[in-house]
């Protein structure tokens, strides 16, 4: 006989010598109450106390139970019989459950905030300009000019961009595609105001490629393997080139875009290194074709000499007269450029150029 | 003098109306006009409940709290049939009528005797009797919403079961017991002895365990039944019945091991009183007897 089996007879005997005849039974309102569990306290331990020693009553509780399961009902509340009031909740699951909560909220609210607010790095670029062009600075040219010098930068661009096609640093299949793409859109971006020029029209737009360092062409290109960064139009190599140095959100004019207003060029803005663009809404009275960014000051400039500033990060927009004395701009900002932050320096289609050296609070014509 | 009769006066008043606000409230949600219940009767019936559990010393708070966590809609019910109103009866009908049936049908196995339970239940409900005014007395008057209705008919019906066939099962016990008691007889002093000390011990051991863990021993060493029956009657999982007997039975077997070390044992004679041999063990059918006395 082994120990637990005597142990079970010594209990049993023991807990024989406790029965005795029992004549204050709970009626059947505390035993259905007890079955429930709508008891507690006191008055559960009274009826507990009658129930452990009235076999009687426990046949009841036994029976009552059993009608219960035939009649395929639940007994609600499976309370542990140590915790008189409360469900004992289960620990990992709702350490599980809050986990996942803050995950979700923390990314939703980077998300969020992400949409909301542009990236603003803390530590400024500066421009790098490629040994071949060293020395040319995006001033204001004459016409015949204007055909030849974005010419020459597309040529040194795409130089640059074929060089990387072989070796792109993701070494991916899209990448090379994608880099492919890049230079017959820089192709055909040569073609287009050469064949404007041609034509004698003055070019609506020649997009002067700020021509950024190996180093940014490299990290462009980063940025756009594996995703096809030119579904949008075919000036995403001029949105690609016309980023600004200082800023990791990217900043871009779209010519053409999408809405029902398509005459006008707009801001856009792409917070994802470029796999999305969205319109920011600056002025729909102005044809937009430049725009230029330093960490969260944004410059964009357009026709009859709007030019617009924002201080955070293209949120709210304030329009900035360029003026000295009776002296206006008033032709249209083509090219504004932040390389020398604070100094600013703007130029039109006109072929004016002005500059100011204290972050847009005051301007002079060169 | 007055003033302090005036001010008992007025808090029992104020007492009174707060009492008389929870009593309206209940009284809506209950649904009781429907089962032809005016709010003096059903005010009067939860007036009762509360007198009966909670006396006559519970605050306005507590008593409104006691009769918030009444089933207020299965009281209005079982006392608009007690009240003999038809729509209380239609109602009592389409819910339970099929219910009963299969209750006593899963209880009682055989056919017969399950429609002879639940008829007989249908008529202790009905009611078959009268008082001194005359009026019929229907078991369901005895209702107080501490429970679910439906709940509260399952008790009845168990409880009914009970008085009714228990004597058979507990004459086939009681054969199994005289057996016992002659294999009893056969001790000798010494077992006796130390059968006492470990008695002793086994009781101071029991009376320290809680009451819900010796509902629990009870039903699993003295009626026998399974750890999922058990479960079902405390509304708990059946693995927290089976870890709640296995802990019991170890603490229990460690406190009289201690009880019977402080009443003089040696180690070695604890060791054979909870190990040795069963035969020498004197069964007290003393308890078991008076089991069978309370029929």
């Amino acid at each position: 006989m082994t120990g637990m089996t005597k142990l079970s007879r010594i209990i049993r005997t023991g807990l024989g010598h406790n029965v005795a005849a029992r004549t204050d039974h709970p009626d059947a309102n505390l035993l259905a109450a007890l079955a429930e569990n709508s008891l507690s306290g006191h008055e559960r331990k009274a009826v507990l106390n009658h129930v452990a020693e009235c076999a009687d009553c426990r046949e009841c509780l036994a029976l009552s139970a059993k009608i219960a399961i035939s009649n395929k009902e639940r007994i609600p509340a499976a309370r542990p019989l140590w915790r008189k009031t409360r469900v004992a909740p289960s620990w990992p699951w709702m350490g599980a459950a809050v986990t996942v909560m803050v995950v979700m909220s923390m990314v939703w609210e980077w998300r969020f905030l992400e949409r909301r607010t542009p990236v603003v790095t803390e530590k400024k670029q500066t421009v790098k300009t490629p040994p071949e062009i060293a020395g040319e600075t995006p001033a204001v040219t004459t016409s015949h000019e204007k055909s030849e010098l974005p010419t020459r930068r597309m040529s040194e661009a795409i130089k640059h961009t074929k060089t990387r096609r072989s070796h792109t640093l993701t070494g991916t299949h899209e990448a090379g595609i994608e880099a492919e793409a890049h230079a017959r859109s820089a192709d055909e971006m040569i073609a287009a105001p050469q064949a404007k020029a041609t034509a004698g029209s003055a070019p609506a737009f020649v997009p002067q490629p700020k021509v950024a360092s190996r180093l940014q062409t490299d990290q462009a290109f980063r940025q756009m393997s594996g995703y096809n960064a030119f579904k949008k139009n075919a000036n995403a190599a001029a949105a690609m080139s016309a980023i600004s140095p200082v800023s990791s959100a990217l900043w871009s004019i779209n010519e053409s875009p999408n809405t029902v207003d398509d005459s006008r060029g707009v801001v856009e803005r792409s917070i994802d290194n470029g796999r999305s663009w969205e319109i920011v809404p600056v002025s729909n009275q102005v044809d937009f074709r430049a725009v230029a960014a330093n960490e969260s000051d944004i410059w964009a400039g357009g026709s009859q000499g709007a030019l617009f500033h924002s201080s955070d990060g293209g949120r709210h927009w304030t329009q900035v007269p360029v003026r000295v004395g009776a002296s206006e701009l008033d032709g249209t900002i083509i090219s504004i450029d932040v390389h020398n932050w604070p100094e600013i320096a703007i130029a039109t289609s006109s072929g004016e150029k002005w500059v100011s050296d204290d972050k847009g609070a005051h301007w002079r014509p060169e | 003098m007055a003033s302090l009769t005036k001010l008992a006066f007025f808090l029992r008043d104020r007492r009174a109306s707060a009492l008389g606000r929870c009593l309206g409230a209940c009284y809506g949600d209950s649904g009781a006009d429907g089962f032809g219940l005016s709010f003096e009767k059903f005010a009067e019936i939860l007036e009762q409940i509360a007198r009966r559990y909670l006396g006559t010393g519970a605050t306005v708070q507590q008593t409104a709290e006691f009769l918030r966590g009444l089933h207020l809609e299965d009281l209005a019910l079982a006392h608009g049939c007690a009240e003999a109103n038809e729509a209380a009866w239609n109602c009592f009908f389409s819910r339970y009528r099929q219910k009963l049936y299969f209750a006593a049908s899963a209880i009682s196995r055989e056919e017969s005797s399950a429609r002879d339970l639940a008829d007989s239940l249908y008529a202790d409900l009905f009611g078959t009797g009268e008082d001194e005014c005359g009026h019929r007395v229907s078991k369901l008057a005895s209702y107080t919403g501490r429970g679910s209705l439906e709940g509260w008919l399952r008790t009845v019906l168990a409880q009914q079961y009970v008085n009714r066939y228990r004597a058979q099962r507990r004459f086939v016990a009681l054969d199994e017991q005289t057996a016992s008691i002659r294999h009893a007889d056969r001790a000798d002093d010494s077992s006796i002895a130390a059968d006492r000390r470990l008695e002793q011990a086994t009781d101071e051991a029991l009376r320290e365990v809680s009451a819900d863990g010796r509902m629990i021993l009870a039903s699993y060493y003295l009626d026998g039944r399974p750890l999922a029956e058990i479960a079902n009657m405390l509304g708990v999982h059946e693995s927290t019945v089976s870890r709640r007997i296995d802990k019991l039975t170890h603490s229990l077997r460690d406190r009289i091991r201690r009880g019977l070390r402080q009443r003089g044992m040696s180690r070695r004679q604890v060791e054979e009183a909870m190990d040795g041999d069963v035969r020498n063990l004197v069964v007290d059918v003393r308890g078991r007897l008076m089991q069978g006395k309370s029929e």
